[in-house]
């Protein structure tokens, strides 16, 4: 028998799928707010849900937090379904909606005390439970403040607290980042990331790429309700054949060399700048250092290889067309 | 512990101290927080947060002052107003009725109200949703709400109690008179809650939410009124009625009233309940409650104005048939109307729990929810309702002529009335099945499709035939069987031939029927097996079977840290 203190949060090490969306569809009459969407998140990683405003992220989400049903299709959370088996996947999840609904006449402490209560908590495993919560989320100096007047960082470092308060296995984030300050944002950001590390899977939307870029396994890029892409940035840069950009100094002869670089089949749109060339590199690593190494060899003088991989947002802007529905 | 620490909660304290200091608590007193812990543990979350919310909200704070000064104000200015008689007269009525309206006003308005607007303010604040993914059922999240509403009435009734309990030493008010009109208070309190819970989610949009919002209010000022003057005169009169007959009206009254309020309690659930879960048959169950309460109610007093059902003119038990069957028509019409708009979702979550054997499928089917077997459920228990008050008048017909000739219009009605609704309420499946193609309908759209069909059966008939005479008036003929008004009226007049009778009886079986074959198998949807892997959970969720060595426990709970 498992007898574990309520206050440590479980870690999750097996390396199964944790999160799945098969053919998802979700209609609202004739506007198509999710079509076909199919994906799978593995335990223990943070997936990141990217797409302009009225994608399908929050409609997609909310069908995986049991709070709308597909119109077709399937979600599954830890193998159970969302629309069969609603109460077991809430056992295991924690939702974060974008817009944090408060109560009147409430404090934080009686509110997350509520919802632990609301979950199942009892005694003192709730004391504890609600204890590492107010600690986490560093709130336990508000624990008498009424929510009304907290900041919006505030409430939403409590919001996250009240989805973690029974402690689930799967997190669904939805804009967490939205409204913040950089501070709130760092933080939210370590906070993120320390529960990936406890085990936690953990499924984020946001508009703030290069956070997302930094905090995530694999991100899942959606527009009019359709996926277009999904797997790590380098994977989709790969399918999306994108390229390097390859900055190298070279001391002398660079027009030379940039003769020799317009040869190289991997090599596009040379630029020579003074001491500098700046070219579009699609090879792979291997083909990158055999690059270095043929010039290196034919004498010239380099001084400094720079490479530049492109960012999400670039994988981003390259991957959707700007469309709204 | 610090000053600041000595002013909040003890729990709270525990938590910004931590668990780390000293505990020199005697053992008798641990045990006594154990169970007390325990007994809060156990309580309705809901009860606890909206309590916490109430004694700290404005409206309480302002509402239970004035109660407390109004009431103070009116036993000083009431006992002056009544000097010098105060001394030798019955003076309790005079003071009751003031502390009557002193305690009506929150009682019956404003904590109906303040429950109106929590679970508005639940749906709008989008705080329902944080509600509806956690543990609770939406059955404890309005059961809650109503405790917190009952826990509010209670408090501004142990306030005014003193001042009741002042009235009645002045005599003039006997105990059996004051402890129905409080008792009449409480329920009508708590039914006004319950009704205001059942209007709160009905409106989604701003609009709606306005004029839904207006109709609370309507309803809660007439029903104020109403039963204000109602304690008026039991004040003034006393209860006027006594022994059984006294019993049986309360009883009635309790049985008919408290019964529709569980049915109330159940929609209002069900609106809160996801759609891929089963909706239905908690709400068929209160109806079959409130029917069979109806009928025995119904039963007990035909049997009672009638002498034992040998009376020689039973004018009045002819007067609670008829009474009875207008009222089980104009109820199938309404719940039968929106149980046909049902919608038809039938996840493997509600298959799952349809009756699994023979007998339970032979006797449940008809709880399976979906519009199919609404529109059987409420056939059967429209011609159960209307069938059993006819054979009460049959029972009547024996006592003369005057009641044999009752019963035989009593026979046409009610075969017209079964007929002509069945036949409606089939129409508003097809009608509704139609729209939902392309339409997201809800159950209220089912009583617009109701007023739909039924005034094309009665003004279609009618227009071809002023068109067929030139516009000029015209003699009833059987070609105006659909039109119901005039039929209807023909028979109370006992002026209708019977074949007519007949046609609309066999139009009302045959579109039953039609509705029967063309449904076939989806009336009869089978059970599906639930996983072994979803019932090993379900186990171990409730039955605090431990976790295996191998497994983590993805609640971090570990043993015994939750209630189910």
């Amino acid at each position: 028998m498992i007898s574990r203190s309520a206050d440590i949060p479980a870690v999750h090490t097996d390396d199964s799928v944790c999160i799945e969306l098969r053919r998802l569809h979700r209609f609202f009459g004739p506007t198509k707010a999710v079509r076909d969407i199919s994906f799978s998140v593995r335990r223990g990683h943070v997936f990141g849900y990217i797409g302009p405003n009225g994608a399908g992220k929050t409609t997609s989400m909310r069908i995986l937090a049991t709070l709308d049903l597909p119109s077709y299709g399937e979600a599954f959370v830890d193998g159970f379904s969302v629309i069969n088996d609603p109460e077991l996947v809430r056992h295991r999840l924690g939702y974060m909606p974008d817009s944090f609904g408060t109560y009147r006449d409430v404090n934080c402490w009686e509110y997350l005390d509520f919802f632990a209560r609301a979950y199942g908590l009892v005694g003192r495993d709730r004391t504890r439970r609600l204890r590492w919560v107010l600690d986490f989320t560093g709130t336990r100096g508000m624990a008498e403040k009424p929510i009304r007047g907290l900041s919006k960082g505030m409430k939403q470092r409590l919001c996250l607290g009240r989805a973690l308060i029974h402690d689930p296995s799967v997190l669904i984030l939805d804009e967490p980042a939205a409204g913040l300050d950089p501070r709130a944002r760092i933080e939210l950001r370590r906070m993120i990331g320390e529960l990936a590390s406890r085990g936690k899977t953990i499924l984020v939307s946001s508009h703030i790429l290069t956070e997302l870029a930094e905090m995530c396994d694999s991100v899942g890029i959606i527009e009019q309700g359709q996926l277009l892409a999904t797997g790590s940035v380098e994977e989709i840069q790969r399918e999306r054949k994108q390229h390097r950009e390859l900055i190298i100094r070279v001391l002398e002869r660079s027009g030379e060399m940039a003769k020799q670089l317009a040869m190289h089949q991997n090599v596009q749109n040379l630029v020579v700048d003074g001491q500098l060339v700046r070219m579009e590199f699609s090879g792979d690593m291997p083909s990158q250092a055999m690059l270095v190494k043929e010039l290196i060899v034919a004498g010239f003088e380099i001084a400094e290889v720079t490479a530049r991989s492109k960012s999400l947002e670039d994988v981003f802007l390259q991957v959707t067309e700007g469309l709204v529905q | 512990m610090s000053t600041a620490e000595e002013s909040i909660d003890p729990s709270l304290a525990e938590i910004l101290r931590g668990a780390s200091t000293e505990d020199r608590t005697p053992n008798w007193l641990k045990r006594v927080d154990s169970w007390a812990t325990r007994a809060g543990d156990a309580v309705n979350p809901i009860l606890v947060k909206e309590t916490r919310q109430a004694l700290k909200s404005r409206q309480f704070v302002v509402t239970f002052s004035l109660l407390l000064f109004a009431s103070l104000a009116w036993t000083v200015v009431g006992s002056l107003l009544q000097m010098p008689q105060i001394y030798y007269m019955p003076s309790a009525p005079q003071m009751l009725t003031g502390y009557y309206f002193v305690l009506a006003v929150p009682m019956l308005m404003v904590v109906p109200l303040a429950a109106y607007r929590s679970l508005e303010g639940e749906v709008d604040d989008g705080t329902l949703e944080l509600l509806s993914i956690t543990s609770l059922s939406p059955r404890q999240i309005v059961t809650g709400k109503l405790a917190s509403a009952a826990l509010q009435m209670l408090l501004y009734f142990v306030a005014l109690f003193p001042c009741v309990a002042f009235a009645y030493t002045l005599r003039g008010v006997d105990l059996p008179t004051l402890g129905l009109l409080m008792g009449v208070l409480i329920l009508a309190g708590l039914g006004l809650t319950i009704f205001a819970l059942a209007m709160a989610p009905v409106s989604q949009g701003r609009m709606g939410q306005i004029v839904s919002l207006l109709a609370t209010i309507a309803i809660l000022v007439a029903a104020e009124f109403a039963i204000g003057s109602f304690a008026m005169d039991l004040i003034q009169y006393g209860i006027l009625i006594e022994g059984s007959d006294l019993i049986l009206l309360i009883a009635s009254t309790i049985a008919v009233l408290a019964s529709f309020l569980f049915i109330l309690l159940m929609a209002t659930t069900a609106k809160l309940t996801p759609e891929s879960e089963n909706r239905s048959t908690g709400i068929r169950v209160a109806i079959l409650v409130h029917l069979f309460c109806v009928l025995a109610v119904a039963s007990g007093f035909i049997y009672k104005l009638t002498e034992g059902l040998a009376a020689q003119n039973p004018y009045e038990g002819a007067g609670v048939v008829t009474v009875a069957t207008g009222y089980f028509v104009l109820f199938w019409a309404i719940v039968g109307s929106m149980i046909c708009a049902e919608a038809p979702t039938m996840t493997a979550r509600i298959r799952r729990e349809l009756p699994g054997t023979f007998l339970t499928r032979l006797l449940w089917t008809w709880l399976t929810p979906g519009p199919a077997t609404g529109l059987i459920f409420t056939a059967v228990c429209l011609v159960a309702c209307v069938g059993s008050m006819h054979f009460m008048m049959l029972q009547m017909a024996s006592l003369g002529p005057w009641a044999a000739s009752q019963s035989s219009t009593h026979l046409q009605m009610s075969l017209l009335l079964v007929s002509y609704l069945t036949f409606a309420l089939v129409g508003v499946r097809f009608l509704i099945s139609f729209l939902r193609t392309r339409n997201t309908v809800n159950v209220r759209v089912g009583m617009a499709a109701l007023a739909v069909v039924l005034l094309l059966m009665a003004v279609v008939p009618y227009s071809i035939a002023l068109h067929w005479n030139d516009y000029r008036q015209f003699e009833y003929s059987v070609w105006q069987a659909s039109n119901w008004v005039w039929t209807l009226q023909r028979t109370m007049n006992s002026a209708l031939d019977p074949i007519v009778v007949y046609i609309v009886v066999g139009f009302g079986a045959v579109a039953f029927l039609v509705h029967l074959v063309l449904l076939g198998q989806r009336v009869l949807p089978q059970r599906l097996a639930t996983p072994e892997r979803v019932l090993d959970e379900y186990r171990r969720l409730s039955g605090w079977i431990p976790p295996s060595e191998e497994e983590s426990d993805p609640l971090g709970l570990g043993t015994g840290g939750t209630k189910t």
